[in-house]
């Protein structure tokens, strides 16, 4: 069986501190068997390129989850969004829509605490960050 | 009146989705409760001609391509073309080309956007589709053929911009005296090898407003049907024109009204002001307001020039003038169908460019000092003519400035399109979501752009709110956050 070819998603404006969560989850993480992308947000024509993979994992901070979440995609998960306002699930969904049907998602949301202008991120996001490299290190073992 | 709260008879509705910017629509009503006038407004302020004064003129183009995070380039080109005037010279032969060409991919991807994104979810899904789907996302899923044809139309129109003038966002390339670039060989290479795939998409974009069009012909007629004059830039030929050109205003009948040039818009163009929004009301001074008052962008710009040189876009004007006759076409959903064979006269355009033996010149640049006080920029930007004027000082120092953006000239349009929809299809004792949709939609034929800096589009509730003649509250609707 051929190896599946996979596109890790960092996304975040790197400017305000722990959105940055995702594009540093992203530099972080050494593995050579997947290709990398960093983001400051997430664009419509960005669904082409990850559509020419066989999974596609966002990273991306998050106000609102526990330390860090992962969780699978679904085409349906939606938000109607247009040029601002666009998330990464509406991204896989475009993707998935327009180009692959067959493309796989994956969303690693990690909480983030100060969102103010600065590129330091905070303690108690950094913690979470490690965390998430065991999330990813437990789904890339079951890809 | 603010967030949707209403101090007298009125239907409230806020803000306006789809559009570039904000903006909301009030509707009063009179002692019957029928709908006695509608007011567009534009309910915020951004003060650019203000804070930059002070500013260096040769910044022009930087700080006012914030203006608009769609339509950048027109800023940065009205800007650039007031400082070729303040430092009194003609940019090289090449500079032209590769503005022209910048200014024809911002054209390309603002349409596309519009038109696919925009525009698109109405026809396709339905005026009354459910709001949640009623968008681009909406599209994606039930119409994937078609919505990956806007969405590589756009990235077409941005590719140009990147490649001609150094970034999609906030390019630096475009500068007082020419371009600070040439063109990569690399570049024309690539930009040619796909321009004839884009031309076939934009043909199919444009088959199917001309296909909705033909299957809804009475309600096109009368979707915001008024007869208004017609603004545009016209080139030596009185061609189809958006860099370079004279302007020529004609009356609702076609005949020729004024012709002047660009730098003399203040001689004939006022602005008025209205207490109920912050968008200025430009009209033709011989005129007087209202009745001086005059539409601009894509239909405008069909009905006033002669013709559209290039080859398909050329049969696509004559069959779109057999509408009315070869007179001015007034209805306001015409304005999609114009902007669908403005990219494709724009992408045929790029094709020739791209062609022309000295596009990969490198004498693109021209210096100069300042030498007059005052410098004015007019382009065409993709919803209408965009003026820039700029007063200096010896060392070149902004003293004052004054711009008239394409979305201002159009300010009197959208408030009357509205009133008209709103007028034949929304029953104010009984709102029901697809008749505000529709109103909304009168909006969005003329693409307004109010500045379009933090605008989540499609995710903004929306509060109708509606009052009898003695101000009591008789219905409410609210459209969630989605």
């Amino acid at each position: 069986m051929d190896k599946k070819k996979i596109l890790l998603v960092g996304v975040g404006n790197e400017l305000r501190k722990d959105d940055a969560l995702g594009p540093e989850f992203v530099r972080r993480f050494d593995n050579k068997n997947l290709d990398k992308l960093c983001l400051d947000f997430p664009d419509i024509q960005i669904a082409e390129k990850i559509a020419q993979y066989d999974v596609v994992i966002f990273v991306d901070a998050s106000t609102s989850a526990d330390e860090c979440v992962i969780y699978e995609l679904s085409e349906k998960s939606v938000s109607g969004a247009l040029s601002h306002g666009i998330s990464c699930k509406d991204i896989f969904s475009f993707a998935k829509a327009m180009y692959n049907p067959k493309l796989v998602g994956f969303l690693i949301e990690i909480r983030g605490y100060d969102f103010d202008y600065g590129n330091q991120i905070s303690q108690e996001a950094e913690r979470n960050l490690k965390r998430a490299y065991e999330l990813l290190k437990d789904l890339l073992a079951r890809l | 009146m603010q967030n949707g709260k209403t101090t007298d008879s009125k239907i409230t509705i806020y803000p306006v989705t789809r559009i570039e910017g904000h903006a909301k629509i009030t509707i009063h009503l009179d002692q019957k409760n029928e709908i006695e006038k509608v007011l567009f407004h534009v309910d915020q302020f951004r003060g650019f001609e203000k804070f930059i004064e002070g500013r260096y003129f040769e910044e022009a183009p930087i700080i006012t391509a914030k203006i608009c995070g769609i339509c950048p380039i027109s800023h940065i080109l009205g800007a650039a073309k007031a400082g070729d005037m303040i430092i009194n010279v003609q940019i090289p032969y090449t500079a032209k080309l590769l503005r022209t060409l910048v200014h024809l991919g911002q054209i390309i991807q603002s349409h596309s956007l519009h038109f696919f994104y925009l525009a698109a979810p109405d026809l396709l899904l339905g005026w009354g589709a459910e709001p949640s789907i009623r968008n681009i996302s909406g599209l994606v899923q039930k119409y994937p053929d078609f919505a990956i044809k806007g969405v590589k139309l756009r990235k077409f129109g941005q590719t140009i911009i990147e490649y001609i003038s150094g970034a999609r966002i906030n390019p630096k390339n475009i500068i007082a005296g020419g371009m600070s670039a040439p063109l990569n060989p690399k570049y024309r290479d690539e930009l040619l090898y796909q321009v004839d795939q884009m031309i076939s998409y934009a043909q199919d974009g444009l088959k199917y407003i001309k296909d909705y069009i033909d299957k809804n012909k009475t309600f096109v007629e009368e979707y915001a049907n008024f007869q208004t004059n017609f603004l545009s830039m016209v080139n030596e030929n009185e061609d189809w024109e958006v860099y370079d050109g004279k302007l020529k205003v004609i009356d609702h009948n076609g005949s020729t009204i004024l012709e002047f040039d660009q730098t003399e818009y203040h001689k004939y163009i006022k602005e008025f002001i209205e207490d109920w929004s912050y968008l200025k009301f430009p009209f033709l001074q011989n005129l007087g307001y209202p009745k001086g008052v005059y539409r601009v962008g894509p239909l405008s710009r069909l009905n006033v020039c002669k013709n559209m040189p290039t080859e398909k876009a050329s049969d696509e004007l004559r069959y779109f003038r057999q509408i009315n006759n070869y007179k001015p076409i007034h209805p306001s959903f015409y304005y999609h169908y114009a902007r669908m064979i403005e990219v494709i006269h724009c992408l045929e355009r790029v094709k020739e460019i791209l062609a022309d033996s000295q596009i990969l010149s490198k004498e693109v640049f021209v210096k100069g000092k300042v030498e007059k006080e005052e410098g004015i920029g007019v382009i065409e930007a993709p919803r209408g003519t965009l003026i820039h004027h700029y007063w200096v000082d010896e060392k070149g120092t902004i003293l004052k400035s004054n711009f008239i953006v394409a979305s201002g000239h159009n300010s009197w349009a959208m408030s009357k399109a509205v009133e008209m929809i709103a007028k034949k299809f929304l029953d104010p004792k009984n709102v029901k979501e697809e008749s505000l949709n529709l109103i909304e939609g009168g909006i969005r034929c003329y693409d307004p752009c109010l500045s379009c800096s933090t605008h989540a589009v499609g995710k903004m509730p929306m509060i109708i709110q509606i009052y009898d003649h003695r101000k009591n509250l008789i219905n409410t609707i609210t459209r969630e956050f989605q």
